[in-house]
């Protein structure tokens, strides 16, 4: 060996020592990961003290010192990590980066989180709890006190429940941003009062996968995928935008193959192999053509279809003289999809029989590694949009790509909701405004038909908050949203919880500024891969301080003016409506450590981190730190990584004592349930006849875990759907939507308004300067064709003719979408009332004018600069902010999913001289007429109920009722159809 | 001997830009303190790039074949190639995770499969160019008044490393090396092709920095303009072709003597491409002089 030689040696042995020490007192020895990784991260132990140079101090080298904190991106559903650069002396957030901590996110973020920092220092935000000073909707406010309010509402509950007015209080919420708290919460005031914006959203791909698989939502595996089929466009937008964008983009990297269904050009449709641009609703019969090719050729997991499918329940009830064979069955799924050819998908979506073919074969290449995604897209945009969903599963059930590696998992088995501190009582009312009886299966509350409700049923709400959510703007038929709204008859108080201005607080008694994603507690966890983890959303300058060594005990102290975190908010107001405990919801809210007294935040989630969270205290003690200073430090923690196919798990033997096991294969015992301290929502299963719980399914003599469905299996057959009156619906099947050719006239064209801008929020991103400044306006997607027979060239106004009105909008020309479709964004069109406040960064001040029930919205200011505190907002450039056209849109309930159908039939013009930019014209009452209209598809509970209640027990619900009052009442009002 | 990973992957570390974490690291290996992100940048973004293809490639550039061979290497591995997997600090680091994965190997065959790949990458994609890579940094912070600073260090050790892992020969030349076109006549290609082949290392056995340019340009009294090598160069050729391409050819002369490998093979490869390009320079000088045009 040689001089040198040992020298190394001597050498790597010294670095072997020193990073040995350095890592076991828990720092980093490397400087972040190696550039294998492609990611570099302030190393967590220097986390308090972080320097780096001062941007605008440029080109003097300034140090800023900061401390790191860890919190959860509201700004969509994905809840990526962001971490709080906090400045040390002056504790202001400086800037939001990603957490390399987190998950799911895994330290990257897209545009919508570092844009945070605008939302928290927007010069118009709420900073005061403000109380309408005039008339609704006249525009004069007053600051009030946080007492003031917490004591005008909780009297006004404590009556409403004191008088049995239950009915009367209403939580509607948009972005939940965190798992059961409010849920709960509700369910613990004995009201069956929350509700969501989900009928709006994903109801419609959710009921495809409930009816599948007992569990509603799609967790695709697409990073060990080999094919990736989606319909819809998540490398640019949607629910896990970010987390499951980069995964694709891993899944392509491994030589997947990316499979997009979309009318438009997306970005997601840039990166396919296959873009298939359909005509809008037709994609479940290329989904079904894809199903027949499968099972014509043999191409599909023979085993997996004959073990997991309930084929033998659907043999007993459809074909009861054929024999309970799966060859039997297998005979007839053949014949039952023998019409979906690619020929006659191909009439129906326009793309050609070659391409559907080729498609087809490349997932019938994909064996069990098939990742598939709907949320919204065709699901929401149809009647029948439902069933996009579930005939796109169908495809995973046919491949047994369900819950291995590289296939779709159901949500519930990579989603972990930690039990709390208290668990709520069940609701003893039914709500029927929010669940009416001419909807038994909707997935979700019909919120969006509340309006309507109200107005043909004469129903009132005496309390009604709104919280993050602007059903005024992003709803359907808005401007019957201001009619209720405005009316004190139905809205006796309206209760705005919201960080920024918009729409529908304009014509509330109450705004009340609420956090932003830095300054509010919530807890999260949303399936995003296989694995479980838990996301701590918290208010960084309160850890910062606390960090520093300031306690701080109210989210008050610390955020900017008087803005609160609703976690302190709702316990507050809790204990004023219930101060002595008399109607028992008080004790969802008291301490366990100090009985009797009020629970705290730190208590709440020290519970939940200490006790419901396998592994967390392990970890926390690692590191020298209790479960809440760890998720205080880090922010987020993986519970759970490769939980697999738990359909495929064995009962073990102490769960099987006095076993009953039915002619389905459905195993029953009398052993009590194993304590969860997992309680992610799944569906209840009836027991037996003599009580015993469901604990699995047999199959070829085992007794597995199975699935949360009626029978235990995958549900092809829904023996649900048969019994609630919708047999010709009860297998995945193709319904044509209301915007099929069939149904429009010959000068009408499908409008897709469903899809999102990638950097946009729905309305809350209306205060985030560096968005806005890419994404400013929503033009119309016309082909240049179409628009050439128009005689319209880009930037020239048209007017689009809804069935309930119009709205004047520019033409954007663009081969990127299908000819013959036309597509205007979402996201667009704010606006605010003339002398009325509101942010004014992305708004268009407009009048609001009435004319017997007409209704017309025109703009007398666009966006564009102005003074304020921050001076970006005078270097605004851009005055179009683009057109609301969601209010010219009627409601068009799916009978079955209760899902808003959003695709539109209209009339495409050129503006009219009258016609300005932004203009809307509403009839009420042609809007309300179709609602009437839609109303009379529905297949009513009160008269198709089997078994005399308003909905099946097994379905999902947010909030669930005791079982008493699942009842249908005994005069049952005529329905209104 | 036993394989440093350690001190592998702590080369790797130090050549990316400095981190607080390289004080430490420096002290442990007994280097001069980390130099600044300017110092880090000036040497690595504008004089001497740390990646593979820009000097085995046929263009002198980022990417190209050599950059596809290495990542063609990942993938053999198992491994996903990153964006810039020819970067010195990739490659060290993948040569360090092969010898961990040897090391933490239960099954033998395996181990050795591993260490045969650990081999194989410092022979086929380290062993090839950064001898020439380590040769032009000191040849850079030389001229700076640097030879004890940080740089100096690391090329040092770095050198001993992989002069002590590669092979001493008898396998043949690299791929890299074995595919790589010689510089062409410019009579042949016109001057605009010779011009990019100067630029390419593997084609004329010498790497001409940024440094460099500068130098000639003070040594024969002309005017430099500020602008990536190639325009310099052409602008010096406008300028004084004969006086220009004379000290390239004395410069690859120069070369010819810095050259070195563990592997003769290897060595003589470089010395050869040297030698061709000063003898392919003079004649071009000799051609200018004359006035026969390139």
């Amino acid at each position: 060996m040689s001089e040198s030689e040992r020298d190394l040696e001597a050498l790597g042995a010294r670095l072997s020592a020193a990073r040995r020490d350095v890592e076991a007192r828990g720092e980093t020895f490397y400087p972040g990961p190696s550039r294998v990784h492609l990611a570099s991260f302030p190393p967590k132990e220097r986390w308090d003290d972080w320097v780096e140079l001062d941007s605008k101090s440029w080109p003097n080298r300034v140090e800023k010192r900061y401390v790191l904190v860890p919190t959860t991106c509201f700004n969509c559903e994905s809840a990526c990590g962001l971490l709080a650069y906090v400045d040390r002396e002056t504790l202001q957030v400086r800037k939001f980066e990603g957490n390399p901590e987190h998950p799911g996110s895994r330290g990257r973020n897209c545009a919508k989180g570092p844009a945070t920092v605008n939302q928290i220092t927007d010069p118009d935000r709420i900073l005061h709890p403000l109380r309408r000073s005039g008339e609704r909707g006249g525009g004069r406010w007053e600051r009030v006190t946080w007492d003031e309010v917490l004591d005008t509402i909780a009297e006004r509950i404590r009556r409403a429940l004191e008088e049995g007015r239950h009915r009367e209080i209403m939580y509607h919420v948009g972005r939940p941003g965190e798992d059961g708290f409010t849920e709960r919460l509700i369910a613990q005031w004995g009201v069956d009062g929350h509700n969501s914006h989900t009928n709006i959203c994903s109801s419609g791909a959710r009921a495809g996968y409930h009816f599948w698989m007992g569990m509603d939502r799609p967790s695709p595996d697409h990073a060990n995928a080999d094919v990736i089929l989606l319909l819809s466009s998540h490398l640019e937008a949607g629910h896990y935008f970010n987390p499951h964008a980069q995964r694709i983009i891993e899944g392509k990297k491994r030589g997947a193959k990316l499979i997009v269904l979309d009318t438009r050009l997306s970005n997601s449709a840039t990166h396919a192999d296959f873009w298939l641009a359909p005509y809008p609703g037709s994609e479940a019969a290329i989904f079904l053509s894809i199903a027949r090719h499968l099972v014509r050729n043999g191409l599909y997991n023979r085993e997996f279809v004959r073990r997991w499918w309930n084929w033998e329940q659907y043999l007993g009830a459809v074909h009861p003289g054929k024999p309970r064979s799966f060859e039997s069955f297998e005979r007839i799924l053949g014949e039952l999809y023998d019409e979906y050819t690619f020929e006659y998908a191909a009439a129906e979506s326009g793309v050609d029989v070659r391409t559907l073919a080729a498609v087809a074969d490349a997932v019938s290449t994909a064996g069990t590694r098939l990742s598939t995604h709907n949320w919204r897209s065709a699901a929401a945009g149809n009647l029948g949009g439902w069933q996009a969903a579930r005939t796109l599963f169908m495809l995973n059930a046919l491949m047994g790509a369900v819950a291995v590696p590289g296939s779709t998992y159901p949500n519930s088995w990579n989603k972990f909701v930690p039990k709390p501190i208290h668990l709520p009582r069940h609701p003893r009312h039914w709500n029927d405004l929010t669940w009416p009886d001419e909807y038994p299966l909707a997935l979700m509350e019909m919120s969006f038909l509340l309006p309507h409700i109200m107005k043909e049923r004469g129903g009132r709400i005496d309390t009604y908050f709104t919280r993050v959510y602007n059903p005024v703007w992003t709803n359907p038929d808005g401007l019957h949203w201001v009619e209720m709204l405005r009316d004190p008859e139905q809205i006796g108080l309206h209760v705005a919880l919201t960080p920024t201005w918009n729409e529908s607080a304009y014509f509330a008694d109450f705004v009340l500024p609420m956090g932003h994603s830095s300054e509010r507690h919530d807890l999260t966890s949303y399936e995003q891969y296989d694995g479980q983890w838990i996301g701590f959303r918290q208010p960084v300058l309160r850890a910062a301080r606390e960090r520093l060594g300031e306690p701080v005990s109210d989210t008050r102290e610390v955020n900017p003016g008087e803005v609160w975190e609703e976690n302190e908010f709702w316990m507050e107001l809790t204990w004023r409506i219930d101060p002595d405990g008399d109607l028992g919801i008080r004790p969802f809210f008291e301490s366990r450590e100090r009985p009797g007294e009020k629970l705290t935040v730190d208590e709440y989630y020290r519970y939940i981190f200490e006790s419901s969270v396998p592994g967390l205290p392990e970890a926390a003690a690692g590191e020298g730190l209790t479960p809440l200073e760890y998720m205080r430090r880090y922010g987020a923690f993986e519970v759970a990584r490769k939980v697999g196919p738990l359909y495929e798990q064995s009962v073990p033997p102490d769960e099987l004592t006095g076993t009953n096991v039915d002619d389905l294969g459905r195993v029953f015992t009398e052993a009590p349930e194993p304590e969860r301290v997992n309680v992610v929502p799944l569906p209840p299963i009836d027991p037996d006849a003599q009580g015993r719980r469901r604990v699995g399914v047999r199959v070829d003599d085992e007794v597995l875990r199975g699935f949360p469905t009626p029978s235990g299996r995958l549900e092809f057959w829904s023996e649900t759907l048969v019994e609630w009156g919708w047999p010709e619906l009860a297998t995945p099947t193709y319904v044509k939507s209301h915007i099929h050719p069939d149904a429009l006239a010959e000068d009408q064209v499908p409008l897709i308004s469903t899809f999102r801008l990638p950097v946009q929020i729905h309305t809350r991103s209306a205060n985030a300067k560096w968005l806005n400044e890419i994404a400013h306006t929503n033009p119309l997607w016309i082909h240049p064709r179409q628009a050439k027979t128009l005689g319209v060239r880009t930037g020239d106004l048209v007017r689009v003719e809804t069935e309930s009105g119009y709205f004047v909008v520019k033409a954007w020309v663009t081969e990127g979408i299908r000819p013959g479709v036309v597509a205007c964004s979402h996201h667009m069109g704010r606006w605010r009332l003339k002398d009325g406040p509101g942010h004014r960064m992305a708004t268009a001040t407009v009048d609001l004018t009435a004319d017997g029930q007409t209704r017309r919205v025109r703009r007398t200011g666009g966006g564009g600069a102005f003074d304020s505190t921050d001076g970006d907002t005078g270097r605004i450039w851009w005055t179009d902010v683009g057109v609301h056209q969601n209010l010219t849109f009627a409601v068009h309930p799916d009978p079955i999913s209760g899902a808003h159908c959003w695709h539109q039939a209209v009339r495409v013009k050129r503006a009219e001289l009258e016609d300005r930019y932004g203009d809307i014209f509403v009839d009420l009452a042609r809007s309300f007429d179709i609602y009437q209209e839609w109303l009379l598809k529905t297949r009513p509970a009160s008269r198709h109920s089997p078994d005399g209640t308003r909905r099946p027990y097994w379905l999902l619900r947010p909030v669930r009722p005791e079982r008493a009052a699942y009842r249908l009442p005994e005069t049952k009002e005529p329905a209104p159809v | 001997m036993s394989h440093p990973v350690e001190l592998i992957r702590s080369l790797a570390a130090l050549a990316e830009a400095p981190a607080p974490e390289h004080e430490r690291l420096c002290r442990l290996l007994g280097f001069p303190p980390p130099p600044g992100a300017a110092s880090h940048t000036a040497l690595f973004e504008h004089q001497v790039y740390p990646y593979a293809s820009v000097y085995l490639g046929a263009e002198g550039m980022l990417g190209g074949d050599a950059r596809s061979r290495v990542a063609g290497f990942w993938s053999a591995v198992g491994q996903e190639p990153p964006a810039d997997c020819d970067h010195v600090s990739n490659l060290l680091t993948l040569w360090s995770a092969l010898l961990e994965r040897a090391d933490g190997e239960t099954d033998p065959a395996r181990a050795r499969l591993s260490l045969r790949a650990a081999e194989a990458l410092v022979s086929e994609h380290l062993a090839p160019w950064v001898f020439v890579f380590l040769e032009a940094i000191r040849g850079v912070v030389a001229r700076e008044g640097g030879r004890s600073s940080f740089f100096h260090a690391w090329a040092d050790t770095l050198e001993q490393l992989v002069w002590g892992a590669a092979p001493a020969g008898g396998g043949g030349l690299p791929v890299h090396l074995s595919v790589a076109a010689e510089l062409p006549e410019p009579a042949d290609v016109g001057g605009e092709a010779f011009l990019d082949a100067l630029l390419a290392p593997v084609r004329c056995g010498m790497v001409l920095t940024r440094a460099d340019v500068t130098r000639m340009t003070a040594s024969l009294e002309i005017g430099s303009r500020v602008a990536e090598r190639r325009y310099t160069l052409r602008a010096c050729l406008a300028q004084d072709a004969a006086g220009v391409l004379g000290w390239l050819a004395d410069e690859a002369d120069r070369w010819t003597q810095r050259h070195r490998s563990p592997d003769p093979a290897v060595s003589a490869f470089w010395k050869d491409r040297a030698r061709h390009a000063a003898a392919t320079l003079r004649q071009a000088a000799v051609d200018a002089s004359a006035g026969i045009a390139t």
